[in-house]
């Protein structure tokens, strides 16, 4: 597993059978842009978090798409380009006006996927590769160090015909 | 946007496009061009805001529509090569 986040996307579905595509992770960026969106400058000048946003934050960082109906069963577009993310007032307003319980029905799907990819990702860490001896992160050197340090033939140039 | 060409070639040019990695901006251009000749679209551009990682990844190259609201897609199907501010990539049919 990299480091780095390619931007793939994973599909959640409600109780209701309302489906959810977000961010499989985020990137250091995107998770910046949340952080920027729920932290606020108190008085005393430190920053401070504030909890009216957090939910949304969250949503707002991973939403792409949905595909919830409005009471005329019309789908309500948050993304109209398939390809891109939605345009962050667009989804603002979208979010807005939903009623509050699905609004903590959708963080809480959020945020039980960002737990699970925290726990995988934490595992991944853990395992040992397949072959590994599992040799401690500093090693000593060994105590005859003389010689050479491989024992490769010289290189020899090789050449081959078309 | 604006083309022309003749019967077997076509180019097309505009002030400003993307490359996206599906919804992820992986590169943004300027002065872009691309040109069919015998049945391949190739991409020239100015790029800025390049990700590297971003760019190995499956990339659709993204120019507005102009009047019409939206945005044009052609698949990038080849390797993108940028040198210095410059990026070329071989486009498949538009989307």
């Amino acid at each position: 597993m990299s480091r780095f986040v390619r931007p793939e996307t994973v599909v959640l579905t409600l109780d209701n059978g309302d489906q959810l595509t977000i961010r499989k992770r985020l990137t250091a960026g995107e998770q910046r842009a949340a952080y920027a969106r729920i932290y606020t400058t108190g008085v005393d000048g430190r920053l401070k978090v504030d909890p009216l946003e957090s939910g949304v934050a969250l949503i707002e960082a991973y939403l792409l798409d949905w595909n919830l109906c409005d009471d005329d069963d019309e789908p309500v577009v948050i993304r109209p380009d398939k390809h891109r993310a939605p345009d962050l007032d667009t989804l603002r307003a979208a979010l807005d006006s939903l009623d509050h319980a699905s609004l903590l029905e959708i963080k809480d799907a959020i945020q039980t996927h960002e737990r699970a990819m925290t726990a995988a990702r934490d595992a991944e860490k853990k395992r040992i590769p397949t072959g590994a001896t599992g040799s401690s992160p500093i090693s000593a050197s060994p105590a005859a160090a003389a010689g050479p340090s491989t024992t490769s033939d010289p290189l020899i140039l090789m050449t081959t015909t078309p | 946007m604006f083309a022309n060409g003749g019967s077997d070639s076509i180019r097309v040019r505009g002030p400003r496009a993307e490359l996206l990695a599906a919804y992820a901006p992986a590169a943004c251009l300027h002065d872009w061009q691309i040109q069919k000749i015998a049945g391949t679209w190739t991409l020239t551009a100015g790029a800025d805001r390049v990700n590297p990682i971003l760019l190995k990844s499956r990339l659709r190259f993204a120019a507005p529509r102009g009047h019409l609201g939206g945005f044009w897609y052609w698949p990038i199907v080849g390797p993108v090569t940028v040198a210095g501010r410059s990026l070329t990539a071989k486009l498949g049919k538009p989307e």
